[in-house]
């Protein structure tokens, strides 16, 4: 289930209602709104990505889960800033700043596509980003996460409960969350963005199919945007 | 195990290829869109800062599922030594590094 799936809160939901004795529909529904999220994640990390080939999209889709979004995020995200740096949206309109790596490679991007050529701004992005290949970076984070999930998932079904949890290594997770919050917020929408989002996370918490998340980071996405909306041009940062 | 094993692989593989569809929807389904629609564009740039906040908060504050906010909570303050690091190094591993440790040290004392 973890090799096929790679989404813990999704799988220890659907194993519960299995054995609650649930049916189908209703584990499959459960378990796919718990894993809504990966909507957003999809959204937030294809502009970072659209230069890739099909083929690498799909293969970076399939391990898409919690972890692997924050590191790649924060990555691209950092890149993308540092190239263009201006503009409102962080893929804005300077693409003399882009650096095509090499000849081969942005064939390769161009090749198969459809529909990316002819839409202006679309072309654009599709511009290959200077760098290391995105799609490896990626699949460096995404192999030994997934790997070491899938692995720990096999190894606690056959050890079970004889190790215990003395140790808080759980706690590793939010404060890698938050190495990567932290940087993130460098504008007053940005505050107003983490703060909503904790907050409503934190309030709605009690939700069930840990919509709580969704429902934070969408608020708090609201709220970053609607600051940007209200802010007095150039008063922000 | 008393499950029906052929219902078991069902929920395997209804929620195998449900999430990958989640997670391709854009991904994918840009190659059929004319880009993504503009509200969404403007609201990429919050969309990271809101899920790491989102994911955070929850595990900082809550306790047993009710909210904490005093010195009692290891895991609020060692998140809050762990912002100050974060905010002065911008560094993951030393972020992750001292906030361990200050959660060992405060359940250690």
């Amino acid at each position: 289930m973890s090799l096929f799936t790679i989404a813990g809160a999704a799988q220890l939901a659907a194993l519960g209602l299995l054995q609650e004795g649930a049916t189908i529909p209703v584990i499959l529904l459960a378990g796919l709104l718990i894993n809504l999220r990966y909507v957003v994640f999809s959204v937030s990390l294809t502009p970072h990505v659209s230069h890739l080939s099909r083929r690498w999209r799909a293969v970076i889709a399939y391990p898409l889960f919690d972890v692997t979004y924050a590191l790649a995020a924060a990555r691209f995200r950092e890149e993308d800033d540092s190239q263009t740096n201006q503009g409102e949206t962080r893929d804005g309109s300077s693409g003399s700043d882009h650096v095509s790596v090499d000849e081969t490679d942005s064939a390769r991007s161009d090749g198969p596509e459809t529909g990316q050529d002819d839409v202006g701004v679309r072309a654009e992005k599709a511009e290959v980003p200077a760098g290391v290949h995105r799609g490896w970076y990626y699949l460096g984070v995404a192999v030994p996460m997934a790997g070491s999930f899938v692995l720990s998932t096999l190894v606690g079904a056959l050890v079970g409960q004889t190790i215990g949890t003395g140790l808080h290594l759980d706690f590793f997770i939010p404060l890698l969350f938050l190495a990567l919050l932290v940087p993130t917020v460098e504008s007053r929408e940005a505050v107003a963005t983490a703060a909503i989002a904790a907050v409503v996370a934190v309030g709605a918490a009690g939700l069930p199919f840990n919509l709580g998340l969704l429902v934070g980071l969408v608020s708090g996405t609201a709220a970053g945007m609607l600051g940007e909306r209200t802010a007095v041009p150039g008063g922000s940062q | 195990m008393t499950f029906d094993a052929a219902m078991i692989w069902v929920v395997i593989l209804g929620l195998s290829v449900g999430t990958f569809v989640l997670r391709a929807s854009f991904l994918l389904g840009i190659d059929w869109l004319d880009g993504l629609p503009p509200a969404f564009e403007q609201a990429l740039p919050y969309v990271p800062t809101a899920v790491f906040a989102a994911l955070v908060a929850p595990r900082l504050l809550l306790v047993d599922g009710s909210l904490t906010i005093t010195p009692q909570n290891e895991r609020l303050v060692a998140g809050l030594v762990g912002i100050v690091v974060a905010w002065y190094t911008e560094n993951i591993i030393a972020t992750v590094t001292a906030g361990m440790a200050t959660l060992w040290l405060i359940l250690w004392l």
